[in-house]
């Protein structure tokens, strides 16, 4: 009964916070129905018959997301997908209110959920503990684990994120419900040391990382804290295939049989008897490669001529398994490249399914993808290297599915770029594109990617310190400001911390005659729209909250398309 | 022509919120001035002769960043409280801070020894103090001769800085939660060493806090007391005073 009321709520507030337009409807439904209903997400999901697919990470996860959900659509799926809306509990918890009828009945098949890495564990608990009677469904790894849920670090701050930020600390409520209803349901998995062998699968299928970098920092605390947030919630979804960025060292860790496996102490005692110096590594920790790749699917560039631009915004170049500095013989971007511990032999996994034969051009990339022995031309409507490893994580989640190369390139070909990510639009005759921003790494690869056609162009800089955006802007001094002294006729700067942004720009050397400053993002746009020139290119670069009121202008002038309707 | 030489300690493990743009200010602020700058990376293992310095400076880095250069800022540590106490003039922020002061309890109990350079010690704690920062240095501003007596800042460290002896705070809280959680002080001074938990990064929205730091070295290498000239801030000042509204319209956040 509460499960219907619960949903019948969601579906009413959805309905009417879309007709009055307040923020889409993407959160508040969800959140009221996980106040009256906290099951709400795991009963739901129950009823996508091939379980879900978690894509989370710091940037790229929204794109991923959409290109998932588009080639598993392509392969004839019915999809549930936050994508696009609140990647919360709640954001999830409105989807599947909004998808289901009033029984709770789903007639989509599979869930793509995109997850916030804070609230990675919150999510994996919600759909653990679903299997209720389900000793039978753990896979062999959850032999003789810890229980679940009473260990899982949820931070105070988890589930503060990507909404439309005007007040978040609410938010902390409703996870630390969801928290307390969790660690009153782990008594089931007292038990689990029995785990047969075979049985249900579990509900999370596959979990994708696409990259951890320094992000709102203020949020979480540190780099590494985001990279053990996640690490706590993997080891509670052990029947779930690990999807893995090979090229970036925080991510490559997760995979290392340390987190993935319990038994890593005993498996280390009796491998120490064997000696086979090829898989140093591999050997320390007590796994062979093979019995890595059964649970580990990974995917990265091999590409010898491609590099990195920048030195700047490599927030992490250490090993996390001994914290010796890491031998990089190649850095694609960031700290993300070929590298090798010196030290402990930590080193880059080989990746199954692999991109080479890059070629960025100004509004494309093509590139040559391999999976396993097959491979494929890609020609992806996108711009940006980072764009190719969402490429890859899709490709790896479609071959997981044993969704075919061809359906996978058709389908990646003719992308449509997700909301505020390379959206395009034209305003008085005049060509722009928003790039979402939101931190070094992603800015770096933003304007590298802009900066590859020599023509002259205009740049609209929106700086926000919303909740949803990162409080702290000191990342401003870690991208790469200094690219704008090139190519660039005008630079507009607005939103809350434009005056931030003017000083950036001075510091790296940027000519005052060339900025503007508009505080407010409507007389900022219009002023941008107006010094583009004809054959010029609006390059809009806003952090979260300034895209969502960018958008919302743009949207009132029929420019755009509301999101969520 | 006068010329000055940073010291940039630990660029890679330390430099985690920005505070590259420390560095880039005091550089940007020198050249405009006719002061040659020549910078070097000090990183783990290099043998840095401290004397041929004449500003040291030491950012934040996360936790695992600080114990890899604990180790050798120790090694470091009395070549560098030999150059303070004549005159050095040094720039430690958050992480770098803490390991300039006498050690740092983690809240793990793990202790990290500090070079001593501040008397001052450092103890782990389950809050984080995170927000925007505005401090009043009254008494500071009156030794750099400037006239604006306030810095602006972001804060964010779960570690809380207790000062003892000889070293004074750099500012008392108007704004934010300081050394020690409490909103009292913020920052160490010890001779012509700073310490402090401001991100932002700190220098480039308070420029008389790095003409200060300029000058000093100038002074010590030189041994002129004349004022440098004065360079046009007023996109460094408007960022200054906005940072200010800023703080005082949004909420901190206490984790």
């Amino acid at each position: 009964m509460k499960k219907i009321f619960a949903i019948f709520v969601a579906k009413q507030t959805g309905f009417w916070s879309r007709i009055f337009g307040r923020g889409g409807g993407a959160a508040l439904p969800g959140l009221l129905a996980m106040k009256i209903y906290p099951e709400i997400v795991k009963e739901l999901t129950k009823n996508l018959e091939k379980g879900v697919i978690l894509v989370t990470g710091t940037n790229g996860k929204t794109t991923t997301s959409k290109m998932i959900v588009e080639i598993l659509e392509a392969s004839g799926l019915k999809v549930l997908s936050n994508s696009g809306g609140s990647n919360l509990t709640r954001g999830i918890a409105s989807e599947l209110a909004s998808k289901s009828n009033i029984f709770g009945k789903i007639k989509e098949e599979i869930g793509v959920y995109e997850v916030d890495e804070a609230t990675m564990p919150e999510i994996i608990n919600n759909l653990q503990f679903t299997i209720q009677n389900g000793l039978d469904s753990l896979p062999r790894r959850q032999a003789g684990r810890r229980s679940l849920s009473s260990e899982v670090w949820i931070p105070a701050s988890a589930g503060m994120t990507k909404e439309d930020g005007n007040d978040s600390r609410q938010r902390d409520s409703s996870a630390q419900h969801s928290v307390e209803s969790v660690g009153t349901t782990h008594a089931p998995f007292q038990g689990a040391g029995q785990a047969k062998e075979g049985g249900n699968d579990n509900l999370t299928k596959a979990i994708v990382i696409t990259n951890i970098f320094r992000d709102q920092l203020d949020r979480y605390g540190e780099v590494d804290k985001t990279a053990a947030i996640i690490e706590e919630a993997i080891k509670n979804a052990p029947g779930a295939k690990l999807i893995l960025n090979a090229d970036d060292p925080m991510v490559a860790s997760l995979g290392l049989p340390s987190v993935i496996s319990s038994e890593t102490e005993e498996t280390l005692e009796k491998n120490k008897k064997r000696d086979s110096s090829a898989r140093r590594f591999a050997k320390s920790v007590g796994m062979t490669n093979s019995q890595r790749q059964k649970i580990v699917l990974y995917f990265g560039i091999e590409d010898p001529r491609i590099s990195a631009g920048s030195e700047l915004a490599i927030d992490s170049k250490d090993c996390l398994v001994c914290g010796n500095e890491l031998n990089y013989s190649k850095r694609y971007y960031g700290h993300v490249g070929i590298y090798e511990c010196p030290k402990c032999g930590f080193t880059r996994p080989n990746p199954k399914i692999s991109a080479k034969d890059i070629k960025l051009n100004a509004e494309n990339i093509s590139t040559k993808i391999t999976i396993k022995r097959e491979s494929f031309e890609l020609k992806l409507p996108m711009v940006g290297l980072y764009n190719i490893y969402n490429a890859l994580a899709a490709t790896a989640v479609a071959s997981f599915l044993d969704i075919k190369s061809i359906t996978i390139a058709k389908t990646l070909s003719h992308l449509k770029p997700a909301f505020g990510r390379m959206e395009s639009f034209e305003k008085d005759g005049k060509k722009a594109v928003i790039h979402l921003v939101k931190n070094p790494t992603g800015f770096n690869q933003v304007v590298e990617a802009i900066s590859s056609t020599r023509k002259p162009k205009t740049a609209l800089l929106i700086l926000n310190d919303n909740f949803a955006d990162g409080t702290d802007i000191s990342w401003i001094w870690d991208s790469e400001y200094e690219i704008f002294k090139n190519y660039f006729s005008n630079i507009i700067v607005s939103g809350i911390r434009s005056e931030d942004l003017r000083l950036r720009l001075k510091y790296a050397d940027v000519s005052s005659r060339i900025i503007t400053v508009k505080k407010d993002i409507g007389e900022a746009l219009e002023a941008a729209i107006k010094k583009t020139g004809p054959d010029e290119k609006l390059y809009i670069l806003p952090t979260y909250t300034a895209m969502l009121e960018l958008r919302n202008i743009l949207v009132k002038e029929k420019i755009l398309d509301n999101y969520w309707t | 022509m006068q010329s000055l030489t940073i010291y940039h300690m630990y660029p890679d493990a330390m430099n985690l919120y920005g505070d590259l743009g420390n560095v880039i200010t005091l550089k940007r602020r020198m050249l405009e001035r006719g002061i040659s700058v020549d910078i070097v990376n000090v990183g783990r293992g290099s043998r840095a002769d401290f004397s041929r310095a004449d500003i040291v400076f030491l950012g934040g880095g996360q936790d695992r960043g600080q114990k890899i250069i604990a180790e050798d800022l120790a090694k470091k540590g009395p070549a560098i409280k030999k150059e303070v106490e004549r005159g050095l003039v040094a720039l430690t922020i958050c992480g770098g801070f803490q390991l300039f002061g006498k050690y740092f309890k983690t809240k793990e109990g793990e202790m990290l020894e500090g070079i001593s350079v501040f008397d001052a010690y450092t103890v782990g704690s389950d809050k984080r103090c995170i927000g925007n920062v505005v401090l009043d240095i009254e008494d500071e501003a009156k030794k750099w001769k400037s006239s604006l007596n306030t810095l602006v800042g972001f804060e964010n460290h779960s570690g809380l800085t207790y000062l003892e002896g000889k070293t004074k705070p750099l500012g008392k809280v108007k704004i934010g939660y300081g050394n020690t959680s409490d909103k009292k002080y913020e920052g160490a001074v010890y001779n012509n060493c700073y310490g402090t938990y401001l991100h932002g990064p700190v220098l480039p929205k308070n420029p008389h806090f790095a003409d200060h730091l300029i000058q000093m070295a100038i002074n010590r290498k030189y041994g002129s007391w004349a004022r440098m000239k004065k360079i046009d801030d007023e996109i460094e000042l408007s960022a200054h005073k906005a940072a200010i509204l800023r703080a005082k319209s949004a909420k901190t956040v206490h984790i």
